[in-house]
């Protein structure tokens, strides 16, 4: 690759920024503080797919300490070669994606410099941690508290074959982590700027983006943001988005989308389908509608004019899943069921993270499950009252269902108790442990929140915490306080060892015990002067024999007989949960009793019918439960579970008999 | 048209092919009961006491499922302990029935099915076990070919943005699949049909040489043959699982599609029974054409019961 000379680089970035129109403004009033903005101007090479860049950034010290030197990601250099961070940990596979070693990719500063008093002072790269993924420059001039700093780069980009998030495939390319882009500086901790890892995403601070890109005047464009400019040239055009108030910019091309349009809530939905998938642009669409509706109700109106969603290709599924600002990538399939509602939960799910990533900027490499967990379980409530619980991910494939909690509670009882949700993402044990603890459990940790607390109070604490955590980069200690004062009471107690723990919690009726009640023996002291209680009786049944016969023989029918029983309920596993117990007795009565998950055993006694069946949890406001079918008690079962269950193996063992018969 | 007569001999099987039919369902529904019995009981012991248990008789409960498999591994192992050995028995009770129906099919005393059958079950047993050989070196290759071919398909459809080229590729490797297996079990079948026709005039070896041979002279109407048996199979199966196996996620349609699986269980064993006659009467068909006696070839051909040579060949069949 060609190196320009710094002049070049910072002639160009200044001649582009002179020529430039003023951009919109979108929003009057900055939402964000706005301290990395980013001005870019890209070309996309489609045949080589590499890309070659101009990059000026301005950025603001927010912190209390001076900065005297800046960290930069430059997040394509995972898939440079073998040694990268990314490629060690992962071997080559993200999700189920493999990569093709034939088509590495890089990220590569040609230039870069500091303008100090309006002149260009070259900085010299470093490489300070294990791979090239984070670089380090000295500044030619430190950065006060409240000062700021400007930077020109020139960069260039060779995209990898796409398996993870990023890349190309025959003509479609996905530019999501493409430029070079600023850590995080946090003060006297220095700059925050990890490496590249396989399980981790991504942190950035907010600004204002201006981006031109140039392409191929026949391919389509989405982009993070609005375009707001677009000019040809030749055979290329070159098309210019702004986007404020975010922390990343992403855009695609390619020359196959099919573009979809329509607004709601006076947000402009853009979908870019590939031909193959467009029979489920209805799918996209609607879950966006449903999505923009939902969190708008729960959280705040998505405050941006637009989403776009990109549709990767067949083969080119690693781009998909994914979420940057106001661009998000789904995953459609021709080979996916209609019953299966993969490409609705996957929509949903990244356009969530519009809140819990996009507004609400927690640090993606440490606390994963700020972004993850919590959207997740937003998205979990969505698809629930879309289509129905239980069936909200698989609706009737061949007799079966699912629900997304169901999905979330099978991702998380296979490793409950390995990592705590609260690691560095890099830290898991597997890249399974890292779902189920960034995913699943926090959902279900707020779904127990949930049962506690009830869904309007719920519905109070989440707007609170995102309300405060919008446009900032919360924590989980910011989480648990502001959730804490938002519902009045401390809720440390209940969440800390759910966060920060691997204990879990498994409740199980212990003994269940119904005696017929018992015959007195001894003196009855209920009666003045006590008497022996056998007399007594022996006066009943005196009484009972001159004509009472009837009525004794109604008491001795086993519906009217009266038990002493007893219920236990065992606690196992180190969390302390509140629960509902319910006792049905066979007289058709119920009781719902509480308990309040302290000590290791609760026990009900009754004085009446013989119990009949006993719930724990019976409307599953605890789905943290790591097994549930401990949860009960009933005495006559029936066994139709056991038997549907052997009808459906049935189906396959004698089956496949059968079918041995025609290799014969 | 000699084949389609012979897929109606083959459909209309008289006592013979009932009596095949029935034992192949009544095997492998009595194998299947006692493979799962374990596991029966064991789904009874865990199941039976926990109300939460109901979400699975409904086609639901996934982590239910899931919490199954993590916390009783015991239940699995020892449910389907008996798995492995059922399959093997089933394997030698396959080899008779199997070898009981082609010797029933070939055989000139339809009145007396019950002794032809074993009289086939005796003489060709062993010989067919070779067969069994064969199709897991077969299955061996059935199941690289498909995968190379997913792989190919897969690698084919990357960045296809056509709907139409996909499922253009999709179904033309599918195609040439269907028409690779449908030779290969096509051969072994006329082979074995025609080691029950030939007697020990011929060896089995030479037999599935020949069968080969056969099949591939002609391809059309014996890989047809193979392929609307299979076809058969695949309804039978498909509704199985699409149409009957959601019934039992509802309680009112649960007994009823237990009992309608067990109808497509029969309809499959069935044509099974009908596929061996039909091959049988295919390659009887030809032998006469040839002016060469088959051995066992029915020496009353209007005995009741009795397979049936096809007509003689018209333009429709196709030699190659």
């Amino acid at each position: 690759m060609r190196t320009r000379s710094l002049a070049a680089v910072l002639g160009a970035v200044l001649a582009t920024a002179a020529a430039a129109q003023s951009p919109p403004v979108l929003f009057q009033t900055p939402m964000s503080p706005r301290n990395a903005n980013y001005a870019i101007d890209a070309s996309l090479d489609p045949v080589k797919h590499a890309l070659k860049g101009d990059e000026r950034i301005r950025w603001r010290n927010i912190q209390q300490a001076p900065a005297t030197d800046a960290w930069f990601h430059l997040y394509l250099n995972a898939f440079v070669n073998s040694q990268s961070v990314f490629m060690k940990e992962s071997g080559g596979q993200h999700r189920q994606f493999q990569f093709d070693d034939k088509s590495w990719g890089y990220c590569r500063v040609t230039a870069i410099a500091q303008i100090v008093e309006g002149k260009a002072v070259p900085l010299k790269q470093t490489f300070p941690r294990e791979d090239s993924t984070v670089m380090r420059v000295e500044l030619a001039a430190p950065v006060p508290p409240g000062g700021e700093a400007q930077f020109v780069i020139a960069f260039e980009d060779q995209l990898p074959k796409v398996f993870a998030r990023a890349g190309y495939l025959g003509s479609f390319h996905m530019m999501g982590q493409w430029f070079p882009k600023l850590g995080v500086f946090q003060g006297d901790r220095g700059w925050n700027c990890h490496e590249y890892h396989l399980n981790s995403e991504f942190f950035s601070d907010f600004g204002v983006y201006d981006v031109a890109v140039t392409v191929p005047k026949a391919y389509v464009v989405g982009a993070t943001g609005v375009l707001w400019k677009e000019a040809d040239k030749g055979d290329t055009k070159t098309l210019s988005f702004h986007a404020e108030d975010v922390h990343d910019f992403a855009w695609t091309a390619s020359p196959n989308f099919v573009v979809a349009e329509e607004t709601w809530n006076k947000v402009k939905i853009r979908v870019l389908m590939q031909p193959i998938n467009r029979g489920d642009i209805p799918r996209y669409m609607a879950s966006v509608k449903r999505a923009l509706d939902d969190f708008g109700r729960w959280l705040w109106p998505y405050p941006y004019s637009q989403i776009t969603v990109v549709d990767p290709p067949l083969g080119g599924e690693g781009a998909g899943g994914m979420e940057y600002p106001t661009l998000i990538t789904a995953d459609a399939n021709p080979f996916i069921p209609r019953s299966v509602l993969f490409p609705e939960m996957v929509t949903v799910h990244e356009f969530g993270h519009q809140y819990w990533y996009g507004m609400s900027a927690n640090n993606e490499f440490e606390e994963a499950w700020l972004d993850e967990g919590i959207n997740s379980y937003y998205e979990t409530r969505v698809m629930d009252e879309w289509f129905s619980p239980n069936r909200s991910i698989v609706d009737g494939f061949a007799g079966w269902r699912m629900g997304d909690v169901a999905m979330q509670r099978l991702s998380y009882i296979g490793v409950p108790g390995l990592d705590p949700i609260v690691l560095p993402s890099w830290k898991y044990v597997s890249n399974g442990a890292y779902n189920a603890m960034s995913y699943a459990k926090p959902v279900l940790v707020l779904k127990t929140l949930e049962g506690v607390l009830g869904r309007p109070k719920m519905d109070e604490v989440m707007k609170a915490f995102f309300m405060k955590a919008k446009f900032t980069h919360p924590t989980t200690e910011d989480f648990l306080r502001i959730t804490s004062e938002a519902a009045g009471r401390d809720l440390s107690p209940l969440l800390r060892p759910m966060l920060y723990g691997t204990g879990t919690v498994d409740f199980k009726v212990a003994r269940v015990t119904s005696l017929p009640e018992e015959t007195l023996k001894g003196y009855d002291m209920s009666v003045s002067p006590p008497r022996l209680a056998e007399k007594a009786r022996t006066a009943d049944q005196a009484r009972e024999s001159k004509g009472k016969d009837k009525a004794k023989e109604e008491d001795r029918r086993p519906a009217n007989r009266l038990f002493d029983s007893s219920v236990v309920i065992q606690r196992e596993g180190e969390l302390v949960v509140p629960v509902e117990v319910l006792v049905a007795f066979e007289d058709g009565t119920s009781k719902r009793e509480t308990w309040d998950g302290q000590g290791r055993y609760t026990a009900f006694s009754y004085h009446g019918p013989k119990v009949a069946k006993v719930v724990v949890d019976p409307d599953g406001k605890v789905p943290l439960d790591l097994r549930r079918l401990n949860n009960g008690w009933v005495k006559e079962g029936g066994g139709l579970p056991a038997r549907a269950l052997k009808a459906r193996l049935r189906t396959v063992v004698q089956g496949l008999l059968v079918m041995l018969f025609n290799w014969m | 048209m000699r084949w389609m007569s012979s897929v109606k001999n083959g459909f209309l099987c008289g006592r013979g092919g009932a009596l095949s039919a029935a034992l192949f369902y009544l095997e492998a529904f009595l194998l299947s009961s006692m493979a799962l019995a374990p596991l029966g009981a064991g789904l009874h012991r865990v199941l039976d006491g926990s109300p939460e248990a109901l979400s699975l008789a409904s086609g639901g409960g996934a982590d239910l499922l899931g919490e199954l498999a993590f916390n009783q591994p015991g239940l699995w192992a020892a449910g389907f302990g008996l798995l492995p050995w059922t399959i093997l028995l089933h394997v030698v009770f396959a080899l008779v029935l199997t070898a009981g129906t082609y010797g029933l099919a070939a055989s000139d005393e339809p009145r007396h099915p019950w002794g032809d059958f074993w009289k086939g079950a005796l003489r060709l047993t062993l010989p067919f076990a070779g067969v069994l050989a064969l199709n897991v070196a077969g299955w061996g290759a059935v199941t690289v070919v498909p995968a190379m071919a997913l792989m190919g398909v897969a690698k084919a459809v990357e960045g296809s943005t056509s709907s139409a080229a996909v499922w253009g590729l999709v179904a033309g490797w599918g195609s040439a699949l269907l028409i690779m297996a449908a030779l290969f079990k096509g051969s072994l079948g006329f082979g074995q049909a025609r080691y029950t026709l030939s007697g020990k005039e011929e060896g089995f070896g030479r037999s599935l040489l020949n069968g080969t041979a056969f099949s591939l002279r002609r391809v059309v109407p014996a890989a047809g043959i193979t392929l609307l048996f299979g076809a058969g199979r695949f309804l039978a199966f498909w509704g199985l699982y699409w149409v009957l196996a959601p019934g039992f996620a509802t309680g009112g349609r649960a007994l009823a599609s237990m009992v309608l699986q067990q109808g497509a269980f029969l309809a499959a064993a069935y044509l099974r029974a009908a596929e061996i006659r039909a091959q049988v009467s295919y390659m009887r068909s030809w032998d006469e054409l040839a002016r060469r006696p088959a051995v066992g070839a029915p020496a009353d051909s209007q005995a009741p019961g009795a397979l049936q040579p096809a007509p003689a060949l018209d333009s429709s069949d196709t030699l190659l």
